[in-house]
């Protein structure tokens, strides 16, 4: 049984249309990274899951029950995007009211307390209140409160937004440990190069569509381009493997082989050998998500506003 | 189910005492139950109470000529029951001056012109007057009054020259004219010792001089500070606080936080409501347990039925929080939540008590009419002349403008328009009803009216008043329910 699964699903707002028959399953275990810009409708598929809007049309199933279930959520943690916690609570007591709503008796809620304070990191400031917290210490809170209540599923909007570099790894670490453990994780992210480190398997949505999904690996796999390099001293016999139909280019002693459809590499790798060269050096070029993601856009939208998409945040905040 | 309304009223209590109001305002209550606490009251002796009784006469003698401005004083007083004094009676000397002859005559012929109650009183100048005099506001019971002025001061009407030569030195007719009457009593209108009067001390040694019956003082304490002052103070600074926490659950960021946990919507919008009332229950609370035991302590009046005023108070904040929440719902601003509120709160006021006054016209004009009928009761005007029986109802004039200024053809509307809206008009009169049934006697109820029915059972007033909240919350519960947020 798939953990989510939505067919055809469609939300409108007014006459705003954030999601536009969007179809996905997710598997028991998994890390699934949901990518897209800003109002892409990532929020409002995670939003749709939890009940916390309603759909317009189509079908959604979470732990296979039809989506709005109240009792269903019980097994759901959930991280919102730009969440505000109750000023009055401190990291304790949110996680008390919170446990207590989950259905959570006051021994287990003690009990995984500490625990849970310590995976964030939040456990010396536990008891302040969240008034005082830093953005970074809001967003460890939310995470904890996400798992706090060993839920199957944990949804995760934004899940690193206002969180330092060094928090980001924790983060990503504690991710692996929940999924370790058997949960399903959903994230939201519009930081590919995160997503890339941490999940199994992506969908990227565009303006409500959802326009690729699949593994990382498969994703990124796709570049049918190999950097060769030979033993030093021997040059690359780029005539012969051009005229064997192959585009090569030299870049710093290295070819880069790309392959056109339907073709392979092997071709090539025998021709080296019949010539007696040495090979020293075969990598299969990977994209990165965004590296794909930014194909997948163009080609969504011929012709489209390239430079518009560039200054966007997407690229902006690669660096850390 | 029963987790949830209590992890919700849990986390409405850390709201509610969140930002010290509820803290500060405790404080304010416990320190004016100190000052209560401080108080003590000390039963009149018996010589003392009739004096009490004479009080309100002796500021009248004084500033009204037309009593002839007699001095009276109580002399040898002697109560039957030393102990006890409001049972048994007793017998005192009442020695009552005029200056002159005049001011005897003046009194006698007493009469407050134009005030209809002026002509049943009468003055202490004779045996029979002073009787009616003593027995007037029913606190001296079974009077009997012998005239033991002595046979030289028996008041002789002056010769006519020596009246002419008025304030002359030597002349009878300036002489005053001093009146002795030897009263008994056969016990007093008071109930019980708690009924009798009291002087209070503040302070533990400030002595006030206030004389009241220790029951008075008690529902002084619990109807006007508490019921009254307490209530309208806890309800506007309720309102206030209170107003910000609908619309910071639905803040942007806050609520898909809650609504994303196992808990229906409805259910989440009703105890969040429920757990606003915490923070006007826990003042009410405190103050009303407060002063049922400052009181009872110090008074020795103890009244449990004082409690209801917890859940009375608390539906009187209901209705205006069902307001708040309504409007927080709809505007997720706290303070259109809190104008909206005092709006109502306003306007629920001014429509109960222009129904009561409808009500209470329409009460007095048909027992007018009633009496009337029975012919067994005769209407005197002004001037103490009886007025035809058909005249009557003209003379009432039953259709006046309320007020004076609101047309009384306008009463249908305000019957209807009051039976619908919340009744908080009534709501705390029933409030005052049964404070005043807990402490007061027969007699303190009849002397404040209490004894009279009021226009609508109380169990009619609390029906209403709930049907109303259940309208704004069914309302605030359907637009949170079925918008997105
Ligand atoms: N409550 C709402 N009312 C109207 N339109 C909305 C509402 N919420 C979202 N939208 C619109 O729906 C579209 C999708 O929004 P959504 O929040 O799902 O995007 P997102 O992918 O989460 O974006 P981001 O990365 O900025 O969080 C956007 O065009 C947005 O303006
Ligand atoms: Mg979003």
């Amino acid at each position: 049984m798939s953990v989510i699964e939505t067919k055809d699903l469609r939300k409108q707002y007014g006459s705003v249309e954030a999601l536009k028959g969007v179809t996905l399953q997710v598997e028991p275990g998994q890390i699934y990274g949901l990518l897209g810009h800003n109002g892409a409708g990532k929020s409002t598929m995670v939003k749709i899951l939890l009940g916390i809007v309603k759909k317009t049309d189509g079908d959604a199933y979470l732990l296979g029950s039809e989506v709005g279930t109240t009792d269903i959520r019980k097994k759901v943690g959930y991280l919102p995007e730009d969440h505000q916690f109750p000023g009055y609570h401190t990291g304790v007591s949110l996680l008390h009211f919170y446990g207590e709503l989950y259905g959570m008796s006051r021994p287990d809620r003690i009990k995984r307390m500490d625990e849970a304070l310590d995976i964030v990191g939040l456990k010396k400031r536990a008891k302040s209140k969240i008034k005082t917290y830093s953005k970074g210490m809001k967003q460890r809170l939310g995470i904890a409160q996400a798992f706090f209540h060993d839920p199957e599923v944990i949804f995760l909007d934004e899940p690193t937004d206002g969180v330092d570099p060094a928090g980001r790894r924790e983060i990503r670490e504690l991710l692996q440990t929940l999924k370790g453990e058997g949960r399903t994780i959903f994230v939201n992210t519009h930081l590919l190069a995160e997503v890339e480190m941490m999940a199994d398997r992506v969908a990227f949505i565009h303006q409500g569509e959802l326009v690729r999904q699949g593994t990382v690996a498969e994703i990124t796999r796709r570049a049918n381009r190999f950097e060769i390099g030979l033993e030093k001293g021997t040059p690359f016999p780029v005539q012969e493997v051009r005229d064997a139909g192959f585009k090569v280019e030299m870049a710093e002693g290295k070819a880069e082989v790309e392959l056109a459809d339907g073709q392979s590499i092997d071709p090539v790798l025998e021709m080296l050998w019949a010539n007696g060269l040495k090979l020293r050096h075969l990598v299969e070029q990977k994209l990165t998500l965004e590296d794909v993601f930014m194909k997948l856009v163009e080609g969504s939208n011929p012709g489209g506003k390239k430079g518009v998409r560039v200054a966007r945040p997407v690229a902006a905040r690669r660096i850390d | 189910m029963l987790r949830n309304f209590i992890a919700v009223m849990k986390d409405s209590f850390r709201e509610a005492r969140n930002g010290w109001i509820l803290q500060t305002l405790l404080i304010l209550i416990v320190l004016f139950l100190l000052v209560v606490f401080s108080t003590s009251v000390r039963p009149l002796s018996f010589a003392e109470q009739v004096e009490h009784e004479l009080g309100i006469w002796k500021i009248l003698f004084q500033f009204e000529p037309t009593t002839g401005r007699p001095q009276v004083a109580i002399e040898n007083a002697n109560p039957k029951n030393e102990g006890e004094p409001w049972t048994g009676g007793g017998e005192f000397d009442l020695s009552v001056t005029f200056a002159t002859y005049k001011d005897y005559e003046s009194a006698r012929a007493f009469f407050l012109p134009g005030r209809s109650v002026g002509r049943f009183i009468r003055l202490p100048v004779d045996a029979k007057r002073t009787e009616e005099f003593l027995s007037l506001n029913g606190a001296l019971k079974g009077v009997s009054v012998t005239d033991v002025t002595p046979e030289v001061d028996k008041p002789k009407k002056p010769a006519k020259d020596e009246e002419q030569k008025e304030g002359g030195k030597s002349s009878d007719g300036a002489k005053p004219v001093k009146l002795r009457f030897h009263v008994t009593t056969a016990g007093s209108g008071y109930a019980d010792k708690l009924d009798w009067p009291h002087e209070l001390t503040v302070f533990f040694v400030v002595n006030t001089g206030f004389q009241r019956p220790a029951r008075s003082m008690a529902y002084y304490c619990q109807n006007y500070v508490v019921n009254g002052l307490g209530g309208w103070v806890f309800c506007l600074v309720g309102t206030i606080v209170t107003a910000g926490f609908i619309p910071n659950l639905l803040r942007k960021g806050a609520l898909d936080l809650v609504i994303a946990k196992p808990i229906g919507r409805v259910g989440l919008l009703v105890y969040k409501y429920v757990g606003g009332l915490i923070f006007f229950l826990i003042l009410v609370t405190t103050a009303v347990l407060g002063m049922l035991l400052a009181v009872g302590v110090r008074t020795g009046v103890w009244s449990a039925t004082f409690l209801s005023v917890i859940p009375l108070l608390t539906l009187q904040f209901a209705i205006l929080y069902s307001v708040s929440t309504l409007f927080g719902v709809l505007t997720r601003n706290a303070l259109v939540a809190i104008m909206a509120t005092l709006l109502s709160w306003g306007l629920f006021f001014l429509i109960g008590l222009v129904a009561d006054s409808v009500y209470s016209r329409e009460r007095v004009v048909a027992e007018v009419a009633k009496q009337t009928a029975e012919g067994k009761t005769v209407w005197l005007d002004e001037d103490g002349n009886p007025i035809p029986q058909d005249k009557v109802m003209e003379r009432l004039d039953p259709n006046a403008p309320l007020f004076g200024f609101i047309p009384y053809s306008t009463a249908p509307v305000w019957k209807i328009v009051h039976f619908v809206s919340p009744r908080t008009v009534q709501l705390d009169t029933w409030s005052g009803k049964v404070i005043a049934q807990g402490v007061l006697s027969e007699r303190g109820m009849k002397e404040r009216g209490w004894d009279l029915n009021l226009p609508a059972t109380l169990g009619e007033v609390i029906a209403v008043n709930l049907g109303f909240i259940t309208l704004m919350l069914g309302l605030a519960s359907w637009r949170f329910a079925t918008r997105d947020p």
